[in-house]
């Protein structure tokens, strides 16, 4: 794995709701080291953790065992917007990062016992590309070599229906797209969300608005649409776009806040180190 | 203005045009989201420009390929000058001198072509006159309708050059040339210039009509009678009475005729090449009323002028094209 794949550490806002053990603090009592409360023997029958001075204190007399809050394990899921701009090539390709945040993700969520799972979304959820939360290594580098390959279509619809492919009980998801729809479908996405821990990862690309020419006639074309508009650059002309972009973030930044999340912005490849410092700088 | 076409199919070609305005000829660079750049209105004129500058060099070359022409038009102007209709002689004496012979030695000259000399002189000073000719011998002949083309009216001319034909019939050429101003609007002067060395008896039928015509016409009347040396003159009267009449002296009593029409009517009696020249340059100087007339313009191609626009439309293009940025 090369460097920018290494695994990074992530942690939870919230206690995890899982039955099964893992790596990250939960609501489930059981094995564990952090003392949660105290409970009578008859209902915890574990004698190894009757705690005698609480029992003796106890005015009715019951054995009172030490209740331990138990790790558990959270589901981690990639829900990616495969849409057709999400193929643009700037000064890096957006697929390849894509590609490079699974297979980072995944190896993090393996390495703390997570399962991990991919949903990839464009007009409608794309079944082909469904990977149900699992542990295997395989399966997943295959699907990041698939999303090389994939043909991208059009449209972001997808994104509302793929919380039927999500569990019922809370999950983290890494919410991968660059974003470019309307602000008011984002909101759409993040009210059928909202039962999951969502990162917003905002895949952008400098060669969007900065590395443009100083000067010149310059023609565009949507990659949703196909549509086309000619642009003269100039110093000008470029400022602007650097302002609407800067606009667009602090909207985009705006809208996530207001659903518990703080996104972060991707624009020059994809780093470990970045998801790191990310949740970081949450839990702090 | 009336536009025409050769070849007015290629005109299909003009749906070209609408290439243009669906595709500009500019690399298509793939851009996630428009609808995040911000609105550009000198951007969105440009872009205008270019497609109309495309569409103008497509229908340009179109309209070259079809080969535009602007139609012969009439330009209506006003001028001074005449109608004028020449009455030429081709009997055969015309083909002598004014000495009444063949002409034989050098630098001796017929009397027709001292006539075409001066005739053609005539009709390079005239600029806007409309000239016609007619020509009468035994019966009359039709030679060229009134036209302000110089050229036609030398080459009219110059074809008296050809051996003259029989003989005089002088009414009847009068007549047709009388005709010549029918539906013509009346405007400028009218003349009829009858060049003639001779001339024959009017019988009374034809004088009643060609009275009735002159009336009508409105038409002024110069005689050049080119008189050979020892004919009889058209003033001269005769020493003996008996031979006052129209078959003995024609000049006399044709001249006499045309006084009596009440038209403006002018003799000239030239005896010699100058005096030929007299008669002619006399015309000129008196006949220049105020002449509303057509000028012909004719047909232009414009196709040179359609390649040549188009040709700048596509410099401009590829100038925008070398203007255009890579990323």
């Amino acid at each position: 794995m090369s460097a920018h794949l290494q695994p990074f550490q992530y942690r939870l806002p919230r206690p995890v709701v899982g039955v099964f053990p893992g790596a990250h603090p939960g609501q489930m009592v059981g094995n564990g080291q952090l003392f949660k409360r105290y409970d009578t023997l008859i209902a915890r029958p574990d004698p190894r953790r009757i705690d005698l001075r609480a029992s003796l204190l106890d005015p009715f007399g019951n054995y009172q065992v030490r209740v331990k809050q138990q790790h558990s394990a959270v589901d981690v899921f990639v829900l990616a917007d495969l849409s057709a701009s999400m193929g643009f090539v700037g000064n890096h390709d957006k697929r390849r990062v894509l590609a490079d945040m699974l297979l980072s993700i995944a190896a993090s969520a393996l390495e703390y016992g997570d399962s991990f799972g991919f949903i990839a979304c464009n007009e409608g959820a794309l079944t082909d590309c469904y990977l149900p939360a699992g542990k295997h290594m395989g399966r997943i580098q295959a699907l990041a070599e698939r999303l090389q390959k994939l043909v991208l279509r059009p449209g972001s619809a997808g994104l509302l229906q793929a919380q039927r492919y999500l569990p019922n009980h809370r999950a983290l998801v890494f919410l991968v797209s660059d974003f470019h729809f309307p602000l008011a479908q984002l909101k759409a996405v993040l009210q059928r969300l909202n039962r999951h821990d969502v990162i917003p990862l905002v895949l952008w690309d400098q060669a969007e608005y900065s590395r443009l020419p100083d000067w010149g006639l310059f023609q565009v074309q949507d990659m949703e649409t196909g549509k086309r508009r000619t642009l003269w650059l100039r110093p000008g002309l470029k400022r602007k776009m650097e302002q609407a972009f800067a606009l667009r973030r602090s909207q985009l930044q705006h809208h996530f806040r207001a659903f518990g999340c703080e996104p972060l912005f991707i624009e020059n490849g994809y780093r470990a180190a970045q998801l790191t410092q990310y949740f970081l700088r949450r839990a702090g | 203005m009336n536009f025409g076409m050769e070849y007015p199919w290629v005109l299909a070609g003009l749906l070209l045009c609408l290439l243009p305005i669906f595709r500009l000829g500019a690399v298509a660079n793939p851009y996630p989201w428009l609808a995040i750049l911000p609105p550009d209105p000198f951007s969105l004129a440009i872009d205008a420009l270019i497609r109309l500058c495309g569409v103008l060099a497509i229908s340009g070359l179109t309209l070259g390929l079809a080969g535009a022409y602007l139609q012969e038009q009439q330009v209506e102007r006003i001028g001074h000058g005449a109608h004028i209709v020449m009455l030429l002689d081709r009997s055969n004496s015309m083909d002598n001198t004014f000495a009444g012979k063949a002409p034989h030695a050098q630098g001796e000259e017929s009397k027709a072509s001292a006539a075409r000399r001066l005739l053609n002189q005539f009709v390079d000073h005239r600029q806007h006159d409309l000239i016609g000719i007619a020509e009468y011998s035994t019966s009359p002949l039709f030679v060229l309708p009134l036209t302000e083309n110089k050229a036609a009216i030398h080459a009219a001319i110059d074809a008296t050059a050809l051996p003259a034909l029989a003989y005089t019939n002088v009414s009847k050429g009068l007549s047709m040339a009388l005709e010549f101003f029918d539906s013509r609007p009346v405007t400028g002067s009218r003349i009829v210039l009858l060049v003639s060395d001779g001339a024959a008896v009017i019988d009374p039928d034809s004088e009643a009509a060609l009275r009735e015509l002159f009336k009508q016409r409105q038409v002024s009347l110069y005689w050049v009678f080119l008189r050979t040396a020892n004919s009889p003159g058209l003033f001269e009267i005769p020493d003996d009475p008996r031979d006052d009449n129209a078959q003995a002296m024609p000049e006399r009593y044709l001249h006499l005729f045309f006084n009596s029409l009440h038209i403006p009517y002018k003799a000239y009696e030239a005896e010699t090449p100058g005096a030929l020249q007299q008669s002619v340059d006399d015309i000129n100087r008196l006949e220049n009323r105020p002449l509303h007339y057509f000028e012909r313009i004719p047909k232009q191609d414009l196709s040179t002028r359609c390649y040549a626009f188009a040709a700048v439309m596509l410099l401009l293009l590829l100038g925008v094209k070398l203007c255009e940025a890579r990323p």
